[in-house]
């Protein structure tokens, strides 16, 4: 039996190349110099469009769906935890061998049920593969462990696909599995939802940015079987996590919940490489922060980079609490309704590879505003790699022409002030502000909302 | 992109390449998409150099980019993503001088779960340190690490003998 050693020995082994590669290494770098040449061409010759639309800037927040149901609905013993009322649902529920055979799974994370008293909740074929969940009493709480694999698998070619999971048996419980970059072969991915018997499943497989700028999702009601929804979720772009669903019991809804999606779905590090549309930016901005900024938007909306076309407003750096600076990038994308989202980010990165990388939240304007002439705020909280409190920088760029950035209060008091820098500005406060309000000679006053990484696109509705 | 810049592309290049292609023969299986992942992963590098070298050692953005490029390797063949070019064909390896076994064992786990392997016990690297790579949680490699033992335990013999004279050190 092999051992980690024998692990370590073989794949050393293994990796060593007898026969060299069909490029030398000078020929390699060459090539991709080369390639990169190209490319750029290619770029300067497509840029080269410039629209002058009015601006109108409507941003509505998004509000929180149903409220949860109670926890004494649903039967079982739910305060408890112990058990799971239900037998198993789903296509392979009347297979008891291979029930038998998901019970005895590897359950990787802790803490581990005993799997005599393991139950299997679903198990059935999806359009992404075999799914199961088992679930098991361990320390007076229930637990569960999804488990994926190809289509008809073995019990023993499930793999746990899953981490840490507690389970109330009065509420439902879902996993978004077999997207792009998963550990499930296939085109397509599913969306696994289990609810009570009887529930009625809405699905949204992602946020919605329409003409006007405003945020919403498109809930459609799905087949059930015994309460379990099994939804195929279209292509979507690596890192998409924008589906969520609501359960309807009793003719009120009673969840409205995000999806848990299997491991591994879409961490696909490949940030496009943007040069800054206004001046006074960074040249070369951290592709840390411009991979958080655009996931701040594909993520939720399941859109890719070759749809979203992102431009970069503008890049520099925000203070950090330990002292250092942290990179920041404002990304302004266009929706296919022809609305535009900004979305601000940062990346603390150290030379190792090791850092830190976050949202500052998502902004939305209506269809017809000109890219060239958004205005964007962000407040950004980076974090200390010591014990030191998140550091709030308010981060503003504007069109040119702009020369002053006041902040205000949420009642619409004044805050700091500061002089744009060809547009922009990283403005410290020591309380709150809502509101950038930036001014010029000859210009229009224009305020614009502050976004904050809790203004995460469609999360709450 | 300036004639310093390239020249230390270059460098960079030559010193890490080797090390790059190893790995991403274990993470692809083949010889020929080891080469492509690798170059694909180089270009991407690029793409980002002035900033990506100008913090010290690119070496963990290279290594990022290419267990990232891996997992996701069949969508972008399939897509948009092209390889950088074609390259001749090239005589495979000698059938006797490769671990078979380990290598077919390898290409039935699941592309993540294979990195998770390849970076644990190949490159030794710790679990946060995987973790960081995948832009996972550290649970994840654990339950993955978990999973993938037990499973190339069910696949794997003994496996051929070490060559004496051959070193299986760490890069």
């Amino acid at each position: 039996m092999i051992d980690d050693l024998e692990l370590r020995r073989r794949l050393h082994a293994a990796a060593a190349t007898p026969a060299g590669p069909r490029r030398d290494d000078l020929a390699a770098a060459d090539a991709v110099i080369d390639r990169r040449r190209t490319e750029r061409w290619h770029r300067a010759a497509a840029v080269a469009v410039v629209a002058c639309v009015a601006l109108v800037v409507v941003v509505v927040p998004v509000l929180l769906g149903g409220a949860g149901r109670s926890g004494d609905e649903g039967g079982g013993d739910a305060a408890g935890g112990h058990s799971f009322p239900l037998p198993p649902r789903g296509s392979l529920a009347d297979d008891p061998d291979y029930l038998a055979a998901v019970r005895e799974l590897d359950w990787p994370n802790r803490p581990v049920p005993d799997s005599a008293d393991r139950q299997v909740v679903f198990a059935g074929e999806t359009p992404a593969g075999r799914v199961a969940l088992v679930v098991g009493p361990a320390e007076g709480q229930l637990f569960g462990q999804w488990y994926t694999g190809p289509a008809a698998a073995a019990p023993q070619d499930l793999v746990p696909d899953s981490s840490y999971l507690t389970v109330d048996p009065a509420e439902s419980t879902a996993l978004a599995v077999g997207q792009p970059g998963s550990g499930v072969d296939g085109g397509g991915g599913a969306l696994i939802v289990i609810a009570q018997p009887g529930d009625q499943v809405l699905v949204s497989p992602r946020a919605e940015i329409a003409t006007d700028g405003t945020v919403g999702r498109d809930y459609q009601p799905v087949d059930t079987v015994d309460g379990v929804a099994v939804v195929a979720l279209d292509a979507v772009v690596p890192g998409a996590d924008g589906a969520r669903y609501r359960v309807v019991h009793d003719g009120v809804v009673s969840e409205s919940r995000g999806v848990f999606p299997a491991f591994g779905a879409g961490e696909v590090f490949d940030p496009p490489d943007l040069v800054p549309l206004r001046p006074g930016g960074d040249p070369d901005p951290a592709p840390e922060a411009i991979d958080q900024a655009l996931r701040q938007v594909s993520g939720p909306t399941g859109l890719g980079e070759e749809t979203l076309d992102p431009v970069l407003l503008w890049s520099g750096v925000v203070p950090g609490p330990d002292g250092g600076d942290a990179d920041v990038v404002v990304l302004a994308l266009t929706l296919p309704s022809g609305a535009v989202a900004t979305s601000t980010a940062f990346a603390d990165m150290a030379a190792d590879g090791s850092g830190t990388a976050g949202g500052c939240g998502v902004g939305t304007h209506p269809a017809g505003t000109a890219v060239a002439d958004v205005v964007a705020a962000a407040a950004c909280s980076v974090p200390g790699t010591s014990n030191a409190a998140e550091l709030v920088s308010y981060v503003v760029t504007a069109p040119p022409g702009h020369a002053r950035v006041e902040l205000l209060r949420s009642g619409g008091a004044p805050g700091a002030a500061q002089t744009l820098e060809d547009g922009a500005a990283v403005v410290r406060d020591v309380e709150s502000a809502s509101t950038a309000r930036v001014t010029g000679p000859g210009l229009p006053d224009r305020e614009e909302p502050i976004t904050r990484i809790t203004d995460a696109l469609g999360e709450g509705e | 992109m300036s004639d310093e810049d390239d020249a230390r592309f270059r460098h960079f290049v030559i010193e890490q390449r080797a090390a790059l292609l190893r790995t991403a023969h274990l993470l692809t299986g083949d010889d020929g998409h080891a080469e492509d992942l690798v170059q694909q992963a180089l270009l991407k590098t690029y793409r980002h150099w002035g900033r990506v070298s100008g913090r010290g050692d690119p070496t963990a953005y290279v290594r990022r980019v290419l267990v990232t490029t891996h997992t996701s390797w069949r969508r972008r063949l399939a897509s948009t993503e092209q390889v950088v070019e074609s390259l001749p064909d090239r005589a495979a390896r000698p059938a006797d001088e490769r671990d078979e076994e380990l290598l077919g064992a390898l290409r039935t786990l699941p592309p993540r779960m294979r990195a998770v392997v390849v970076l644990r016990f190949y490159e030794d690297r710790s679990e946060a340190q995987t973790a960081q790579l995948l832009g996972c949680s550290v649970g994840t490699v654990k339950t993955q690490t978990s999973r993938a033992m037990a499973r190339l335990r069910e696949l794997l013999g003994p496996g051929p003998r070490e060559p004496e004279h051959r070193e299986v050190g760490r890069r």
